[in-house]
């Protein structure tokens, strides 16, 4: 049966989002599935790529409210049904959980976690999620004014993190650089801003989906092997460290988690000890990589939700692979720019299967 | 000396290495790749100087010096973890 998936988070610039490795991913398995891309801007790189999406919506920010939301939907649902959301943005999540029955009755199902689960792995709670599991987390204060920021800092050295709620890690070295950006992520991303000790050494990540029952139904750990100016993954490499495994296990069983998720850790280069940085509420950016062997969380993830047979994979991700993020450049129409900045939709039907 | 890191190092013939624990890479030589090798399969370090002084026509103290460094460089990658004496 065809099958109408919407995905959100199209651009694949110099931070990427994970819509496009969502949408590669899902091509790969289902040879006839129909993906409706939903963006918020005009200028969002994979609206214009080869094999993306069949149609374009665009939608109002998180920040205009669910009801926005719901009434963009209505208008989609008129013109054609959607089966299933993959939300890839760490903002739309919160909103979406709230919104669950409303999409139901709309014949959209999604695959969330609780929102007892969504808060509990928020910066400021890791602490306390990481309470009597075998993951620790780097020392860190949730402040949302400049004397709280002052007090956070004098208990740390420099350098140290100075992190938003959803998005942004800057390294500060100094404490202008400190006061600096906490205005910037102040005035961006909104409180809290979470200052953290650094720890230096390599980044380890795992994107699971999860059963929420306390188990991962399918999971790839990797290496960052290379890192861009603003610690994305531009590299990464497939790892099998039963330390590591434990840990995500631990946390995902505590958190009942439900869905995709990507689990952040830093290993200590001085004591080779693994720290808990974040766990993000979707998939990450480079999630079609073991799709291009075989292992692909997006399909667990939809043939969860439909109810599918899933072809058999191990739990874990096989080693042996390695991915290196290749930027090349899209071209689009100038029309097609008109057309979706003008009607807000956009059918641009140039898929086929991905090699 | 614990070489429970070491067996899961995976290995082809050229000396080209990866850790699945950690994603590294390494290339190894010839005289290392005997070491590795040895040490893998449980052999004690005594007898792996035996067998690099035979196979690469060193003397006794040169092997054992430079297996030493060899190891050290082992256990920096965290390949190897040698037990302090309590």
């Amino acid at each position: 049966m065809k099958r109408t998936i919407a995905v959100t988070g199209l651009n694949a610039g110099e931070n990427p989002q994970p819509g496009p490795g969502v949408i590669r991913s899902l091509r790969r398995r289902y040879r006839d599935v129909r993906i409706i891309g939903l963006a918020y801007g005009t200028l969002e790189s994979a609206i214009y790529a080869e094999n993306s999406a069949d149609m374009i919506y665009q939608i109002p920010y998180p920040s205009a409210g669910i009801d926005a939301l719901l009434e963009r939907l209505d208008y989609m649902l008129a013109r054609e049904p959607i089966d299933l959301l993959i939300p890839t943005l760490d903002a739309e999540i919160q909103p979406l959980i709230g919104a669950q029955a409303e999409l139901a009755k709309r014949g959209i199902e999604m695959c969330l976690p609780s929102i007892e689960a969504f808060h509990a792995r928020s910066k400021e709670r890791l602490h306390e999620l990481t309470e009597g599991t075998k993951t620790s987390v780097p020392k860190s204060t949730s402040v949302f004014s400049t004397a709280a920021l002052a007090k956070a800092a004098a208990g740390m050295r420099y350098p140290m993190m100075v992190k938003g709620p959803y998005y942004d890690a800057r390294k500060v070295y100094t404490q202008d650089e400190l006061i600096s950006a906490f205005h910037a992520i102040m005035g961006e991303w909104g409180g809290p801003v979470i200052v953290q000790e650094f720890v230096s050494g390599e980044e380890f990540n795992i994107a699971a989906v999860c059963d929420g029952e306390g188990g991962m139904m399918a999971s790839c750990a990797i290496r960052k092997s290379v890192r861009s100016e603003k610690g994305k993954g531009f590299g990464g490499i497939v790892v099998d460290d039963p330390e590591l495994t434990c840990m995500g296990k631990q946390l995902i069983e505590k958190l009942n988690w439900n869905g995709p998720c990507e689990l952040e850790f830093i290993q200590d280069e001085t004591d080779g000890r693994y720290y808990l940085l974040e766990i993000n509420p979707r998939f990450p950016a480079w999630i079609d990589f073991p799709s291009t062997f075989g292992y692909n969380l997006p399909a667990v993830l939809v043939d969860r939700l439909t109810g599918a047979d899933s072809p058999s994979i191990p739990a874990q991700c096989p080693t042996g692979h390695f991915f290196l993020r290749h930027s090349s450049d899209i071209s689009g129409r100038i029309e097609d720019l008109g057309r979706l900045s003008t009607f807000g939709e956009i059918s641009l039907a140039k898929t086929g299967a991905v090699q | 000396m614990n070489n429970t890191k070491l067996k899961s190092l995976m290995i082809n013939e050229e000396g080209f290495a990866f850790d699945p624990r950690t994603g590294n890479t390494y290339n190894i030589s010839g005289v290392g790749l005997l070491v590795v090798n040895a040490l893998k399969a449980g052999t004690q370090t005594a007898q792996v100087v035996d067998a690099i002084v035979e196979r690469y026509d060193v003397d006794r103290r040169t092997a054992d010096r430079d297996l030493e460094g060899f190891l050290n460089e082992l256990e920096r990658n965290r390949l190897i973890e040698t037990e302090v004496a309590s």
